[in-house]
């Protein structure tokens, strides 16, 4: 409690954290010789949250009304909020994922003024029947947007392969038909419900002066009451081990097959610093296994299999995780097989300790070069805290990471029992 | 420039013995450092073979034989990295090989970084592998055929498709009107010799090393002596030719499996004996147009109208282009294209309000001065002023946008003109009829 205490770290950072008498965290981290200051306010409510309590009932909420709230906030009796930060030169914006919602500025003068205006829009709710009703049609564009996005649609596909009924599968915005229902009274009672101190975070990087912020949004915050909760907790939900679907097809206005396989992991019932080391060593794992440092990727690539499309990534949050390789193909089976058979011969032959080595480094050094950047910064200082785990608990983890535990979760994640294909043929000839 | 600078705001400029200008800017701040090597060539018919080079260079050198060699070495020096950027500049062709490494006391037991991983980087630029003076069959085969899947596959952004087909609409044969990535036509033409051809002629071309971090001027000038490129003109790329002018504008449809329609409106701006200021006034045409949340296009396209998801103007004052462009419903199309007239014909006519002026003036001058957080931003601007042929500071472009009147932004609108090119990427409409 109270001004904010420095946090040793091991990247030559000023780290300030406090935890405020309204249960609102707080992370400063001033640059030396920056210019520009990023500041992120995020709430621990995303898509996956489909449930508010109304007194002693649970109502369930549409899907999308979390990414609609994050619109609709930015609107208030004055007008747009935008506006305002832009009057000062700064730029704003806000983006709302599967397990949080994150509000932006970035600014180069009155730091403590767009602050302010950050953390005073995010808690200050105002939703009208009129200004809901022309939120739908500018969220429609957006969906329709996305629904242009073959990477987008392929994912939220494969989502809907790997999950029976976890709302991993909805789409982030919801649907055109979703965002009808969503009502002012209905805003209101969810911002009520995540938007109190507790379920807040608030980071600032760049070039501040860490006193001045940190008076303002004291003084922004003295009015707001003690916790009126405890940061919201997701529970584990019922889904089952195996997949809902193991292939989906679909065309798409694209002009080569794209394909990908996702590997849906078994949800973890540990502590935080468990779930960030799952996540990290898995992460690992797959570099390991398929990015160009990796023999079995020279043999994909040099047979034509795959090219500088080909991605593979690990998705690791405490609710759920799932990995995905996938990209563009001529073969898509001759692809699938493939990355399957790389899997056996790997559990066959064990990983390669130098290369467990090399990618550590790897990590290591992109840890580091991540602290160039405000934006980076502020946003893994907000997902971190959200986590309940620290930026040195990330390096910890990389640097201990042993081909052991990489071999543990190759044998326990990437099963193709547990894993689904999503294929998108080309529905339109070539441009 | 006629005489030769010593420096361009905060980047020194020196010279190699062998003619090739090293622009550094020293700077203590980031935990990393950054090289990027430039060429520049006329966007012509082998813009394709040009861009095909960088992937045929990272796929192995004499020492690292091939791309898994690479990426291990790359790893062991802690994930540095090796890129490359293709881009225009009005009708310049422009390659970026990017490098970039850690700063090595960030890192676990200082390790030796630089050194090596330097020595790497001109390897790969100067001695890529080759067999009778020529790329590998094998590597240009494999490169040249997802070289040219690459190409194909800029159709799936409908975005970014949109756009370059807008340009080539505008510019049709012209240099500009080409894509970067060159085209199908021109792979398939190519042969391991030729791309090698392509890779010999840097040495011809206008080369420009940059520096960004904690580098000490006389180990740079040192490693820059090594590298056989040349700075050589034009520097100024600034079209200085009057516009063609349209009798009425061309609109080109093009129905397609798409959920949102793509509206891209493209407008000359006329750059003849433009000065300084009025140089710096088009931005603030372009910010009160379609430069954000503020301005007239989101306001009025999307705030007031709900007709698009996206609505933004963006200029390209060295070509002389402004394109606007929209998501919408495919039945609006002539709704959302008179809207932005009207907009465009105000901006001409009027003085554009104290509070718009403002805010793009705050928005102008905070997005110029916070380049200087990002070591590609600061290479990119030094690289733009230069070509602009008002070679300045940021510090003097913040003093010039500050120092703009309402009356220098009526004035310069004049020189947007008439609407040249609607194209439409037009899909399913929910709306409507179109």
């Amino acid at each position: 409690m109270g001004r904010p205490r420095a946090v040793p770290n091991s990247v030559h950072e000023t780290l300030l954290k406090s935890v405020m008498p309204s249960g609102l965290t707080v992370w400063l981290n001033p640059k030396k010789g920056y210019c520009r200051t990023v500041g992120v306010l995020a709430a621990h409510f995303g898509s996956l949250d489909h449930e508010i309590q109304v007194g002693h009932e649970t109502r369930r909420i549409p899907d999308g009304v979390a990414h609609f709230l994050e619109h609709k906030l930015f609107e208030d009796e004055e007008g747009d909020v935008s506006l305002r930060f832009s009057e000062r030169g700064a730029n704003s914006n806000a983006g709302t994922e599967f397990t949080k919602t994150s509000y932006h500025f970035s600014c180069v003068d009155r730091v403590e003024d767009n602050l302010e205006t950050l953390l005073r829009f995010v808690l200050h709710p105002y939703f009208t029947d009129a200004t809901v009703r022309k939120e739908q049609g500018i969220i429609e564009q957006e969906i329709r947007m996305y629904d242009d996005d073959p990477d987008w649609v392929s994912f939220n596909s494969l989502m809907q392969a790997l999950y029976h009924r976890h709302p991993v599968r909805i789409n982030i915005a919801g649907s055109v038909e979703s965002i009808r229902e969503i009502t002012p009274e209905l805003l209101f009672r969810c911002h009520e419900f995540f938007y109190h101190p507790a379920n807040l975070v608030l980071a600032v990087s760049g070039g501040f002066d860490p006193d001045a912020a940190w008076d303002r949004i004291e003084r922004v915050t003295a009015g707001l009451s003690t916790p009126a909760g405890e940061r919201h907790r997701r529970q584990i939900l019922d889904e089952p081990d195996s997949v809902a679907n193991p292939r989906v097809e679909r065309s798409f206005a694209i002009v080569r097959p794209q394909v990908c396989i996702g590997f849906k992991d078994t949800p973890l019932r540990g502590s935080p610093d468990e779930i960030l080391r799952r996540e990290v060593e898995t992460q690992m794992l797959i570099d390991l296994l398929f990015s160009s440092s990796s023999p079995y990727h020279r043999e994909l690539y040099e047979s034509g299999i795959i090219d500088d499309s080909f991605e593979a990534a690990h998705s690791g949050e405490p609710e759920f995780a799932f990995s995905i390789i996938g990209g563009e193909t001529d073969d898509p089976d001759r692809f699938v097989a493939s990355v399957f058979e790389i899997i056996r011969k790997a559990i066959q032959d064990g990983l390669d300790e130098q290369g467990v080595r090399r990618i550590r480094n790897r990590w290591l050094g992109g840890f580091v070069r991540g602290f160039n950047s405000a934006e980076a910064i502020a946003g893994a200082l907000v997902t971190a805290e959200l986590r309940a785990i620290t930026l040195d608990d990330m390096l910890d983890v990389m640097s201990s990471a042993s081909r052991f535990r990489l071999e543990e979760r190759l044998r326990n994640h990437l099963q193709e029992s547990r894993s689904a294909v999503c294929l998108m043929r080309p529905s339109a000839p070539l441009k | 420039m006629n005489s030769p600078q010593d420096s361009i705001g905060d980047f020194r400029i020196i010279r190699t013995g062998g003619g090739l200008e090293v622009f550094l800017l020293p700077t203590k701040k980031l935990k990393t450092r950054l090289i990027r090597l430039h060429f520049q060539a006329p966007l012509d018919g082998r813009a394709g073979a040009r861009a095909l080079v960088p992937n045929i260079l990272r796929r192995g050198t004499e020492g690292l034989p091939g791309m898994l060699e690479i990426s291990r070495q790359l790893e062991e020096w802690y994930g540095a990295s090796c890129g490359a950027s293709i881009y225009k500049i009005a009708d310049r062709h422009v390659l970026a090989f990017r490098a970039e490494y850690v700063e090595e006391r960030f890192l676990p037991g200082s390790p030796t970084i630089e050194a090596p991983f330097l020595r790497f980087y001109k390897e790969m630029m100067l001695r890529p592998r080759l067999i009778e003076g020529c790329f590998l069959q094998d590597f240009f085969e494999q490169e040249r055929l997802n070289h040219k899947r690459e190409i194909q596959a800029q159709y799936n952004d409908k975005l970014r498709y949109a756009s370059q087909r807008l340009v080539e609409e505008m510019f049709p044969g012209q240099a500009y009107g080409r894509p970067v990535l060159g085209t199908v036509e021109e792979i398939d033409h190519l042969s391991a010799a030729s791309a090698t051809q392509a890779w010999r002629d840097f040495r011809g071309e206008n080369a420009r090393l940059y520096a960004v971090g904690d580098f000490a001027a006389n180990d740079l000038l040192e490693f820059a002596s090594g590298l056989p490129f040349l700075s050589r003109g034009p520097s100024l790329l600034r079209q200085c030719e009057k516009p063609v002018s349209v009798d009425h504008p061309r609109l080109v449809v093009e129905p397609d499996d798409v959920s949102q329609t793509k509206l891209l409106m493209g407008y000359r701006v006329d750059l003849t004996g433009i000065d300084l200021r009025a140089y710096d006034a088009l931005r603030y045409c372009a910010n009160v147009l379609g430069g954000g949340f503020h301005s007239r296009l989101f306001q009025t396209v999307r705030e007031k109208n709900g007709l698009a998801y996206y609505a933004s103007a963006s200029l390209d004052r060295l070509q002389g282009v402004l394109i606007v462009s929209c998501g919408i419903d495919a039945a609006e199309r002539v709704r959302v294209c008179d809207l932005v007239e009207q907009e465009i014909r105000s901006l001409r006519s009027a003085l554009p309000s104290i509070e718009e002026f403002e805010q793009a003036r705050q928005l102008l001058t905070s997005g110029t001065r916070s380049l200087v957080d990002s070591p590609h931003s600061m290479v990119e601007a030094v690289e733009g002023v230069v070509a602009s042929g008002f070679p300045r500071s940021l510090e003097e472009m913040v003093d010039s946008l500050k120092s703009m009147r309402r009356e220098d932004v009526a004035e310069v609108a004049c020189r947007i003109g008439p609407l040249d090119t609607v194209y439409c990427l037009e899909g399913r409409s929910l709306h409507g009829s179109t």
